[in-house]
Parts: C-alpha cells; structure tokens; sequence
C-alpha cells in the first residue's frame, strides 16, 4: 500500500507573459519508509512538486489536473483547516536555503519547541524541551548548543538544526529539497548520512529533491529524472544508474564529474531553457537530443515501459 | 600554453588575520587566522586549482591577490615585482591586468545595467577604446563566452537571464579587459551540473584561446582535476598539499585530502 500517490499532477503559474506550466502530468507513488529522488535542473519544476505535497503553493498557481493521494485522501481537495492538520505533523520539508530559514532573532531550540507546541496542545513546554533535546541528539547536534541563536551555528548546523525541526512532530513523509546544496562536499557527506540514519532508524519515507544526481544515488530508493516540467524517467536507483534509457538521463550521467573515471572533454551544448509557456508539440527535449528524429518534434511521446519498474518517456528506448 | 619557467603569482608566508569589532557589552575581540603562512607559485599560462571546505581560507587567498584585501605578513609578487603595498596609479594599473569571477551570478551583476553597460564598464573605467572598438570588444568577449548572436544580449537585463547566462556575462566582463591573470571563485556552486560542465569548459578555451592564467577556487575536487594542471589544497588557513591534479587524486599524502576524497558522492548505491 502506498502511503504517497501523485495522479497526473499538473501546475502551472500565472504569469504577466502567460501561464507556465511548470509541471505537467506527473505521476508517482511513495511507500512507506522509501525514498524517491527528483532530479533535474533549475526550472524543471521540482520544487514546485514539493511546494504542492506541503500545500505552500504561491497565490498564483493553480493545480490544473490530477491528485495527490496521502494516506487516501487527496491533498489537494482538503480546507485550508484541514490541510493544517497534515502539513508538518504528517508531511514534512527541509527547505533548500538553511541559511535563512531559521528565525535570527530567537534560540534554535526555542523555535524547534515552538513548532512542537503549535501541533500539540497537550504537550508541555518542559516536555517540547526534552523532545527537542532528543531530536538534536539524532542529528548530531552537541545539547550544549541549544541555547545558541542562527548566526553561531555554520552552515552544516543549521542544515541539521532544520532537519531536526521537520523531524519535531514525527512526520511520516519528508521532503528534502535541495538540501546540501549550499554546502561543502565535507558537510554534503555528513548531512546525508544524517538524513539517512533517521530514515533507516524511523522508517520515514522521504522526497529528495535535487540536481545533484551522485547524491540522489547515494540515499534514494527510487529515482524521476524530470525535464521541461514532465517526468522524463522512472525507475529504481540500479536500473536508471545502469541502463539510463532517457537521453536526457544519459547525458545527465555522462556530464557528472568523477574522481575515479578518466578525465574526458564532456560536450556541454545546451539548448535555450524551454518555453513553458507555449511547450513544444513533440518531445521537450527535442532540441538538446543528440538522437531525436523527425518524428520527435512533431509528435509528445509515451512512456515506454522497460521493466516493470523502470520506464521512460521516449521514442527512442522502444 | 604552460609555461614552468616563467611565474606570474607568488605568494611568500601570506598571513591573514580577521577580528571581530569589540562588541558594545562585551569587551573581548575574537580572532580568526584565515591564512598562516601560505606561500605557493603560479605559472603562467595554468589553470590552478584552490580546493578546500568553507572556511578555509580559499576566498581570502582569492581576493589577497586580486588586492581586495591586504595581508598582515608576507608578500604577493606579480611577475617578480612586489605589489604587496602599491597604491594610487600602480594599483589602478595593476588591476587591468587581474580580474575575478565572483561566486554567486545573482549578486555579483548589477540588476540595473543592461549587458552591454556590465560587459563594457571595465573599458570604460579604464579609459579603453572609444564607443565604436568598445562595441566590437564586447562583441567578441560576448562571442568567447559562447553568447551568440552578441547584439541580442546587448540591452538584456540581469533578471531576463538564467543563472548560466548570468555567469556567462561575469565571465565575458571579466575577461573584456583581455587580463593576465583571472582569479574564478567557486564560478559554478550556484549552478546545475550539466551548466557547471558548460562554464568550465568555456573557461578552459578562454586559458587556451588568451593564454589567461587561472586561479579556480573550489571545493570540489571533481571539477579541479576536471579543468586545472596543478592543485593545492587548502584547510583551516594552511596549505597542506600541492602538486599535479592527477597526483593528488591519485596520492593524496595528507589525510585532509583524502578525508575530501572519500566524501566525494560515488554512486554508492
């Protein structure tokens, strides 16, 4: 049973040029104490995915189509009111820039109790304390630093000290986005094997989001390549790394800097960012494709199924 | 090309100290060594890379040679000649011939000039060309960066573009000048991966096509080996290991440096 349904997801935003449709017919499911891993590049609409599974879409988007069924019901139909009673306490987010996500001018452990203490009229202030303790204990944070305002932590303690916030009311799904991306390589290590261990130790499921597609490797189950705002590729995290069928995956693949394979000149031709506002008829990625035929451009394609686990959308994989 | 014998940048037991003002309540000030005693050579016409975590000590080395700051001890030599202290004229002049690429595309271009007015500020600044060479200088210091057609980025602004774009235009301004010496800090963490490739490789044919000499500041490995000759490795204001970038990956003979190996995400999975 799938604790996380996507159906078809579709958003788009109200611009001043028109309305760009940032995702477009999404569909994926999540169980319980697994891990997906959405990679692609800036304006691939991730986030706003993410954004849609929290319920923190911006006033000017509207979801078009489709549903996102938690726990059976759908997210997408609940009140405000009702809503309020998911987010958070069921469906949690690591925001992408920890660097101004924490309020400067109060203690972290104040503000990690007062988010406990908002979804839990029952609890104590003494009590939120000792939670919020423990919680630093899981991700690494020494208790005598939780007196400490934002500004005397470093970029890596912050990171955690937002990790341990989205953990505070024991949520069932996290969605991570972007969450070691402003972080050194050292910190990066550290911060994933922290998202890691609480995962293996809660069996909370998690939404990773991220461009980087090494990391998503290292920590996820389950992998969406997305370009151009459609899932492009789907599959687990051995059958996309050892036979990516996508072009768009392979060259994502193929451009990752290693330090054990042979240094080669990568070809990095990159193609206008896609118009989302009038999307090509054919395929998105058309333009960049290194193997696209005639066809490609005239006509959307359909996922092809490989396996089934792993599918992608292209003409090229049949 | 790369030329050994010839050294462009030396740095002689550059030592650099910040402190904390005093605050109003309490009295004491806070020390933070940035650099202790670092001292390595630039050859012209390489691509060095700077590798080491946040706070390292990597940007104040970065900006210490472009002369954004000034270090407490030890010298900075410029073709031989110490510029550790020029001032007034030698200073201006010095700063034709060095640029820099600064990190973050979102903050470094000014959101009121167009791409023309960035790009062509430098001329301008240092009284280079008149308004019809300085058109055709941004024409190809638009065209190195593989912004083409030149004319339709002219009258763009910083908030039309992609952060890749953005970069490019930093670059193309960096580089309208035709500088010596171009000091790249972290050009790529504010951007995607398949951009990142992107940027390095333009750089990499500006060193071939200039003859530039680089300093590349990063914290990823990867992407030093990918694109520079030589490597030093910097950690907590001290230069631990420096040598070729194969070597280094390779040997690393300082467990700094292979602590930043085995923290490079492989597929692990």
């Amino acid at each position: 049973m799938a604790l996380l349904t996507v159906k078809n997801l579709s958003v788009g935003y109200h611009t001043r040029k028109g309305f760009l449709k940032s995702v477009q017919g999404v569909s994926f499911a999540l169980d319980q104490g697994k891990s997906l891993g959405l990679v692609g590049e800036s304006g691939c609409g991730k986030t706003t995915i993410g954004m849609a599974l929290m319920g923190l879409l911006p006033d000017n988007a509207s979801v078009t189509d489709g549903m996102i069924l938690f726990e059976d019901q759908d997210l997408l139909k609940m009140s405000k009111k009702e809503i309020r009673q998911v987010r958070w306490k069921k469906v949690a987010m690591i925001f992408q820039a920890a660097m101004n996500a924490l309020n400067p001018v109060h203690r972290v452990s104040e503000q990690i109790s007062e988010a406990i203490l908002a979804h839990d009229a029952d609890i104590s202030e003494k009590a939120a304390m000792k939670q919020v303790e423990s919680l630093f204990d899981l991700v690494g944070i020494p208790l005598d630093r939780m007196r400490d305002y934002p500004h005397h932590y470093s970029g890596g303690m912050k990171q955690r000290a937002i990790i341990a916030m989205a953990l505070a009311c024991h949520p069932s799904l996290i969605i991570a986005d972007e969450p070691t991306t402003a972080l050194d390589v050292i910190v990066q290590d550290q911060i994933l094997s922290a998202i890691k261990d609480f995962q293996n130790r809660l069996k909370i499921s998690v939404i990773f989001i991220s461009h980087d597609i090494a990391v998503v490797a290292d920590i996820c189950d389950n992998i969406g390549i997305m370009f151009a705002g459609q899932l492009v590729e789907y599959g687990r995290i051995e059958e996309v790394f050892d036979a990516p069928m996508h072009p768009y995956t392979k060259s994502l693949l193929a451009s990752y800097l290693t330090l054990d394979k042979d240094v080669i000149q990568l070809n990095s031709y990159l193609g206008e960012t896609p118009d989302l506002i009038n999307p090509a008829k054919g395929c998105r990625f058309c333009e960049r494709c290194s193997v696209a035929e005639t066809t490609c451009s005239l006509m959307a394609p359909e996922w092809v199924e490989i396996s089934p686990t792993h599918k992608a959308l292209c003409y090229q994989c049949k | 090309m790369k030329d050994p014998n010839k050294v462009i940048i030396q740095l002689e037991h550059i030592s650099k100290t910040f402190r904390t003002s005093a605050s109003l309540f309490k009295g004491d000030q806070k020390e933070v060594i940035a650099l202790n005693d670092v001292s390595f050579k630039i050859f012209k016409g390489e691509i060095f890379g700077l590798v080491g975590e946040s706070g390292s000590g990597k940007t104040t080395t970065g900006r210490l040679i472009v002369k954004l700051e000034e270090p407490d001890d030890g010298k900075l030599l410029l073709d031989g000649n110490d510029i550790t202290k020029i001032k007034g004229k030698a200073l201006k002049n010095f700063r034709r011939k060095i640029q820099m690429i600064f990190q973050d595309p979102y903050q470094s271009l000014n959101p009121y000039l167009s791409v023309y007015d960035s790009v062509s500020e430098p001329l301008v600044v240092h009284n280079v060309g008149n308004s019809e060479t300085r058109k055709d200088m941004v024409r190809q210091s638009l065209n190195s960066v593989g912004l083409a057609p030149p004319d339709d980025f002219f009258y763009r602004y910083p908030h039309q573009m992609s952060g890749g774009q953005r970069q490019r235009i930093a670059i193309a301004r960096a580089m309208v000048l035709k500088p010596e010496f171009v000091v790249a800090d972290e050009p790529t963490s504010m951007l995607d991966a398949s951009i990142a490739i992107h940027i390095f490789n333009i750089l990499s044919e500006i060193q071939k096509k200039l003859n530039v000499t680089f300093l590349f500041i990063t914290h990823s490995l990867a992407a030093a080996r990918y694109l520079c000759d030589r490597i030093a490795v910097i950690y907590k204001g001290e230069l631990v290991e420096i040598g070729s970038a194969e070597n280094i990956i390779q040997n690393p003979s300082h467990p700094y440096t292979r602590a930043l190996i085995d923290a490079h995400p492989r597929f692990r999975y």
